[in-house]
């Protein structure tokens, strides 16, 4: 098996080819248009196949664009401003860390993208560097690209007829994309090579965090297979699962192309569809009934000796009659009804299925395909499907990774067909001073690490680890850093005790926040002087969740006002003589009493000094 | 065309040429590519169908491995041929150059415009609904054209016509597609049928161009129950409707946007739907088709005429030079004015006296207002009467600047007393001056 692996992770920032910054909310109203596409050929002359596919469903596409997160550039009304040199500082950055080489000059270009994703009818996209490696558990995992490109718009919805609609914030944030060599040789290492690279480049700050900023594409192929995209792996955790599964679909398809092989006997799937429209004038489908009413027309057509292979399968729940149905989905139609599926769930009845076989001129073990949609857009289906049958072998393709671990066929393998240049952006060279930069970058991500690992040494493993993962427990900004770590740090710098300082950040922070406190009221320095005061002695370590809580409830109040207003300043050496003096013959009933104000220890000390 | 640098003399390889560049740190394997950007890098495009740059100094070899089969070579487009097997009643289209006819030479980057009638007719959409003949007049971009195009225009579209063109749609540069339009709305009177204007904002090299749209649209126009001169360009971002703006009441308003063509003053003519295939009339004043109409084309200009901006600070000079024109538009502040220092401030660089030193010399010169829209008033205030005492043109119009500098060439080609010329300006000859400022027109 091969394997490699591309990351798609959005960088913090304005947008890559405007000064646009998303937003995660827009308070004004969006602005409405709609366009259509059009194929483009390459520079070369050739129509890249997946751009054909998509001319073929002729799409009308719906924009929506929020007022305050893009302009004229993203509505392509205005050709790209210059490239974003900090988004190129951040992929420089990151090709230092993976030891890639750089380019000398960027060349930006257009990859043809006619689903409407892009305005413009291409992504922006170029390479910046080459080479290089990321130590993954398994050994050094070599790099093959790393590029800089533009994030598509958001799909707000794909109607099967043929309009979609799409949201324009997202579209042109510089993305970083990084793909690995095919050297993987598992699944579980895909996952291991996915979330190192990850954390490399959520090391360097300057990534941005969140829902949907990283993105894995995988590549897969078998010996005798192909090489086959799988886009969209949401889930790291899923990594694994989507690559064995499509060595599975990958085996399994090579084993039923060989029992095809010997079926047909050197025969073809032949391209005759068969309007069937009238067989089911009266039918008591309703899936069939309802979409002839609105002017659809049935079309079938024969798959010769096929009579059981359709419902093979090839990953759970996919069985070969799905692959077919995707092709006939990527040309604009719902789905295909085929013979191996149970026709009962459909409603046709056996005296329509038997006209169909009559018209299709089926014999035994034959099996047939049948699609209902607009007369061109059926026949279209026909074809992808008839094409498909007809490929005795893995195709290369894109597919879209379901949730489950599966994947469905979205279009043909975009070639070098779909790449030419963007005439409206110079190429910018890559002077000595910005490798300085980005170098200098890499080593402050580099020696930042260190010094985490050193204070986090001291730490208890679990509780560093649950220390690395929290967030938005604290509020203030930081660059890189979150401000639970920065907080830490400075603590621990301070002279507090790691493990103490760690907790009250995992544990502490986390069960008071739970309580409903609004913790972000604290930041790392009103956090820090909490601990501070515990460290003067001038509260226990008992009272400093107390002295937090007081302070998140008062977003004014100092860590000695509220240990004042709460009245649990530490009460200690003679005063704490007194008290146990006076209330002290039950220790445990007075250390539940005076918990809050009393250190153990001390209160021990006093008691064994008296007894002597 | 971006011109294509020769490589330097340590790179053994031609353009087209695969090769293998040995370089400090590493090979790179692809195609060396002409080169368009700064010298002392070469382009390379990888396997991958990215592009490159890699610094010459870095590279210690070249290796060709396999030469280019093909040398590259930029086409010379070849006019004056038609195209088409159009009998008539036919659609004529005719090429000027510009964006809509454009192709990219992707390995230059360099933008070049269709080479034959067959190839702009290649690049129509829709071209099989409908009886068409081509012919590309001249290949230029639009800021390159002048009077003398116009007229040449002017004259194959009388031609086409009495071939039996039905129609015409003229592919132009958008940057100065408005001059195009009005001087042919002067010079083709009584046309019986309709001439569609149109250009594209987006090239179409890529998925997003609106050449495709604006070109059915046109055709859709070309073929309607229309006549007039018109520019065929989107009513906004969206790629379903486009408006159809008469020839003298229009301009480009915006450097980039797909709907930079604005009527000013009046409301466009028409609205073209393509999705229902359909011209929806909007303006009483859209003429319909008339064959009996008998097209007279006169094509008379007199070229010697200035347009002149009016700035704050402008030297008085800057008008005397104007001296050797026979006539001027000036493009003047707000309702109709100019410095002319009524207030005789020590600060003030009045050129009121130099102005009428032209128009006493016999120049007209003529107002418009930079203002784009509205009407130029010179009986409100004591500057504009004293502007209109002194003889000067246009009180009471609401031409485009643009309009009212080609006017002026077309009635100084007709006329030279200057009564009569001021006579013909002030008055409405092919729908440049409106009798009524309509308030949604603005």
């Amino acid at each position: 098996m091969m394997c490699g692996i591309e990351i798609h992770q959005r960088i913090a920032g304005r947008k890559l080819f405007c000064n646009c910054v998303p937003l995660e909310r827009e308070n004004s109203q969006p602005q409405h248009f709609s366009r259509s596409l059009h194929a483009v050929r390459s520079e070369l002359g050739e129509l890249d196949s997946a751009v054909r596919l998509e001319a073929i469903r002729g799409r009308h596409i719906q924009y929506e664009a929020p007022y305050s997160s893009c302009c004229l550039v993203e509505a392509d009304e205005e050709p790209p401003h210059s490239l974003n040199t900090e988004a190129l500082h951040s992929v420089l950055t990151f090709c230092s860390l993976l030891s890639s080489r750089s380019v000398d000059e960027v060349h930006v270009m257009r990859k043809n993208v006619i689903d409407g994703s892009n305005t413009s009818g291409f992504q922006r996209t170029a390479v910046v560097g080459s080479g290089g490696s990321i130590k993954t558990p398994s050994g050094a995992l070599p790099i093959q690209t790393i590029c800089i490109e533009e994030e598509s718009a958001g799909i707000l919805q794909s109607q099967k007829d043929s309009s979609s609609s799409y949201e324009l914030s997202r579209l042109g944030i510089p993305l970083v994309e990084i793909a690995t060599a095919p050297d993987l040789k598992s699944g579980k290492q895909a996952q291991e090579a996915a979330l190192a690279i990850g954390t490399l480049l959520r090391k360097t700050g300057m990534v941005a965090r969140g829902i949907g900023t990283i993105r894995q594409d995988l590549n897969v192929s078998i010996p005798g297979g192909a090489r086959v995209e799988i886009k969209g792996v949401q889930e790291l955790g899923m990594i694994a699962q989507t690559v064995e599964l499509e060595v599975q679909r990958q085996e399994r398809l090579l084993q039923l192309v060989a029992a095809i092989k010997s079926r047909l006997a050197g025969s073809q799937v032949e391209a005759t569809f068969v309007d069937l429209t009238e067989i089911f004038s009266e039918t008591r489908s309703q899936l069939v009934a309802k979409q002839l009413k609105s002017g659809a027309r049935v079309l079938g057509m024969k798959l010769p000796s096929h009579e059981g292979l359709l419902g093979t399968e090839l990953q759970p729940h996919r069985r070969y009659g799905s692959e077919l149905a995707d092709y006939a989905r990527a040309a604009g139609i719902r789905g295909l009804i085929h013979s191996d599926e149970d026709m009962a769930k459909y409603g046709f009845s056996e005296d329509e299925l038997g006209e169909v076989r009559v018209a299709l001129s089926l014999h035994k073990g034959d099996a047939f395909a049948m699609v209902v949609g607009d007369k061109k857009k059926a026949d279209a289906a026909l074809s992808e499907v008839c094409c498909r049958a007809n490929f005795l072998g893995v195709p290369e393709e894109t597919r879209k990774a379901n949730q489950d671990g599966t994947s469905s066929y979205l279009r043909p393998l975009p070639g070098r067909a779909r790449m030419y240049p963007e005439t409206d952006i110079q190429p910018v060279q890559i002077t000595q001073e910005m490798l300085e930069d980005a170098a200098q970058a890499a080593k402050q991500t580099h020696e930042a690490e260190k010094e985490k690992e050193e204070l986090l040494s001291s730490t208890n493993p679990e509780l560093a680890s649950q220390l690395l993962a929290v967030k938005g427990l604290l509020g203030g900004a930081s660059s890189g850093t979150a401000p639970e770590f920065a907080a830490f740090a400075s603590a621990v710098q301070r002279g507090i005790e790691a493990n103490f300082a760690a907790s009250t950040i995992t544990n502490t922070l986390q069960s008071l926040k739970r309580e409903g406190c609004d913790t972000k009221t604290l930041d790392a320095n009103r956090f820090l002087s909490a601990l501070l005061l515990f460290k003067r002695g001038a509260i226990t370590k008992a009272a400093v969740a107390e002295v937090l809580r007081g302070m998140c409830k008062d977003s004014a109040a100092t860590a000695e006002s509220a240990a004042k207003k709460l009245g649990i300043e530490k009460i200690t050496g003679k005063e704490l003589q007194m008290l146990l003096k006076k209330d002290g013959a039950d220790f445990g009933s007075f250390m539940s009493r005076y918990r809050l104000r009393v250190d153990a220890q001390e209160a021990q000390e006093i008691m064994k000094k008296a007894k002597k | 065309m971006a011109k294509v640098k020769k490589e330097a003399s340590s790179i053994n390889a031609s353009p087209g040429d695969r090769i293998r560049v040995s370089c400090e740190g590493g090979e790179y394997t692809g195609i060396l590519l002409p080169r368009a950007g700064p010298a002392g890098y070469i382009t390379l495009k990888l396997p991958s169908g990215y592009n490159i740059g890699i610094k010459e100094s870095k590279i210690r070899s070249i290796l060709v491995l396999e030469p280019s089969a093909a040398k590259i070579s930029s086409v010379a487009p070849s006019t004056g041929k038609a195209a088409g097997t159009g009998k008539p009643p036919f659609i004529s289209i005719l090429g000027c150059g510009g964006t809509i006819v454009n192709k990219i030479d992707y390995r230059t980057g360099a933008v070049y415009p269709a080479s034959s009638a067959e190839e702009l007719l290649a690049g129509i959409p829709t071209a099989s609904k409908y009886n068409l003949r081509a012919k590309i007049l001249f290949s230029l971009a639009s800021e390159d054209l002048t009077p003398a195009h116009w007229q040449a225009i002017a004259k194959e579209t009388q031609q086409q016509i009495k071939e039996g063109a039905e129609g015409a749609v003229i592919g132009h540069g958008t940057d100065t597609m408005h001059y195009t339009s009005a001087a042919l709305s002067f010079m083709l009177q009584n046309l019986p049928c309709p001439i569609i204007l149109t250009g594209s904002q987006r090239s179409s090299d890529r998925g997003s161009s609106d050449a495709e749209s604006n070109m059915r649209a046109s055709l859709i126009a070309a073929k309607a129950d229309l006549s007039g001169v018109f520019i065929c360009m989107h009513r906004d971002l969206s790629d379903d409707v486009c408006a159809l703006n008469f020839g003298t009441k229009v301009r480009k308003m915006h450097t980039t946007r797909r709907d930079a063509f604005r009527s000013i003053n009046v409301h466009p003519a028409a609205m073209v739907h393509l999705a229902q295939e359909k011209v929806e009339k909007l303006s009483p004043l859209c003429p319909s088709r008339n064959k009996a109409a008998k097209l007279s084309v006169d094509t008379a200009l007199n070229t010697n005429v200035a347009m002149q901006y009016i700035y704050p600070g402008m030297l008085p000079s800057q008008i005397s030079a104007l001296s050797k024109y026979d006539g001027i538009v000036l493009v003047g502040m707000g309702l109709s004015h100019l410095p002319i220092n009524l207030g005789k401030d020590n600060l003030a660089q009045p050129i009121f006296k130099e102005v009428k030193e032209l128009i006493s010399s016999g120049i007209p010169v003529v107002l418009a207002s930079q203002c784009i829209y509205g009407r130029i008033g010179m009986d409100v205030y004591t500057i504009g009467r004293a502007i209109k005492d002194a003889g000067l043109i246009g009180n009471g119009c609401d031409m485009t600047p643009e309009t009212a500098y080609v006017k002026l060439m077309w009635v100084l080609g007709h006329e030279k007393k200057a009564e009569r010329v001021k006579e013909l300006m002030e008055t409405n000859i092919a729908g440049e001056i409106s009798d009524r400022s309509e308030i949604a027109s603005y």
